[in-house]
């Protein structure tokens, strides 16, 4: 996926969650022959699957005031699932029985993903993803 | 070029090659200048053909007020209007606008309801409702549900491109009321199916995203998804660095909006030139850069630009 975003170079913390994860990790990695980008690489050689999600003001009281929060999935559907683990009520807000709701907007490196595949759009490690209310222009 | 008023000099703009930002002789941008309308901004289309609209359907009498939700170009171009047909004009406008806007409303005899920084236009269209049904005999003309908004691109702007530039493969814009991409979107369709109908829509600070719940966010009711082929949103830092390079490359003064567009634009056009694809690339400038020279964001850092845009309504 190729954003337009002028600072994609996005520093990821290394995790204590993420070296938990590691081993289930390594088998996706080997499985899908990956080439390991460097910036991914744990020191112990481990490669995890990690997203950036911009919150908007409106949805801070679910993730503790948080701005930024990482999730982890290969679609946008996996990540939602991901966030509702972590912050419970938040899928609620964004999705409703049609999909994403009509005031919502979500973002994967700047693109608006209702123009990629909506929930099914893959979603790459270190994307950055933005969630919007809609708001009126002009 | 003869016109027998000011109001029929609208439209018909130039559209201008850009040699040094264009990334090959295959891959070429343009940019069509919109700031040459008569109040300085592609807003003259819209209202033009919204005010003539209402006439026809005999719903604007003699000396009727007018009433509308507007973060700036679309007050100002209907202030003139108004004034030339002997209505009077009350906008809302949000609070966190530059004051160049103020002033030209003013100037032109509008009178201006601010609303509140918080909310941004959502908080204004919410205001002028309120005051339109308090004030029933007021008409209001709302541009983002006005299907003369889009028809004016669809009967000009559309054509003017598609006469100007027939290799046409993209078509960039900015998305407010929608109206441009939808009436441009509509005609292109038509005639050119396989052109790409690309929104750049900006992505403004916190302040105006700061509804009380997400019930509260809007969509214009002209929008059709359909139209369109993608959608970036593009924040202010981008917005400012494009503005910027716009000037120092290619001599063109402009508003922020219109770098939002360019690196929309600029994003497609190098996506192109690395698959090899020929492209003409048409983009909208909105208007001038004239209206925000007093937030100061043309010189300076990036940094001390961005933090003065910040919170601002700079498209």
């Amino acid at each position: 996926m190729t954003g337009l975003s002028s600072d994609s170079c996005k520093v990821l913390a290394g995790t204590l969650a993420a070296r938990e994860r590691g081993i289930f990790v390594l088998i996706v990695v080997v499985s899908q022959l990956k080439v390991v980008n460097p910036r991914n690489v744990e020191s112990t050689g481990v490669k995890f699957m990690s997203v950036e999600v911009r919150v908007p003001t409106i949805l801070r009281p679910l993730t503790g005031g948080a701005k930024v929060v990482t999730a982890k999935g290969e679609t946008l559907a996996a990540v939602v699932a991901d966030l509702e683990g972590t912050y419970p009520g938040i899928g609620e807000r964004l999705l409703d029985d049609s999909g994403l709701r009509r005031f919502v907007n979500v973002y994967i490196n700047d693109e608006d993903v209702r123009f990629l595949a909506g929930l099914q759009t893959k979603v790459a490690d270190q994307d950055s993803i933005t969630i919007l209310p809609a708001v009126a222009g002009g | 070029m003869r016109f027998n008023s000011l109001l029929d000099s609208v439209g018909q703009t130039p559209l201008i090659g850009l040699p040094t930002l264009s990334p090959s002789a295959d891959v070429r941008l343009w940019a069509k200048l919109e700031d040459r309308n008569p109040t300085g901004s592609i807003k003259d289309r819209a209202i033009l053909s919204m005010v003539n609209q209402a006439e026809r359907d005999g719903n604007l009498q003699p000396g009727a007020t007018l009433l509308e939700p507007t973060s700036g170009n679309t007050g100002i171009a209907l202030a003139m209007i108004a004034k030339l047909r002997g209505y009077q004009l009350v906008c809302v406008m949000p609070e966190n606008t530059s004051p160049e806007r103020t002033s030209l409303l003013t100037m032109w005899g509008a009178r201006i309801i601010y609303s509140s920084a918080v909310g941004g236009s959502n908080e204004a269209v919410r205001v002028a409702k309120v005051v339109a049904a308090e004030n029933p005999d007021w008409v209001m003309l709302y541009q983002y549900g006005n299907p003369a908004n889009a028809q004016a691109h669809y009967d000009t702007t559309g054509p003017e491109l598609l006469a100007d530039l027939p290799t046409l493969t993209h078509f960039v814009a900015g998305l407010g009321t929608t109206g441009t991409l939808m009436g441009v979107g509509r005609y292109l369709r038509e005639h050119r199916p396989e052109v790409k109908i690309v929104a750049a829509e900006p992505r403004y600070g916190e302040l105006v995203y700061g509804l009380r719940n997400l019930d509260e966010g809007f969509v214009p009711e002209i929008y059709d998804e359909s139209l369109l082929s993608s959608r970036f949103s593009v924040g202010g830092r981008d917005a400012i660095r494009r503005t910027r390079e716009l000037m120092d490359l290619e001599g063109i003064f402009a508003g922020f909006s219109t770098g939002a567009i360019l690196h929309a634009a600029l994003g497609i056009a190098e996506k192109a030139k690395r698959a090899g694809d020929r492209a003409d690339i048409a983009f909208i400038v909105c208007d001038g850069g004239w209206k925000y020279l007093s937030t100061g964001a043309y010189g300076g850092s990036l940094d001390d630009a961005e933090s003065a845009l910040e919170g601002q309504l700079w498209a």
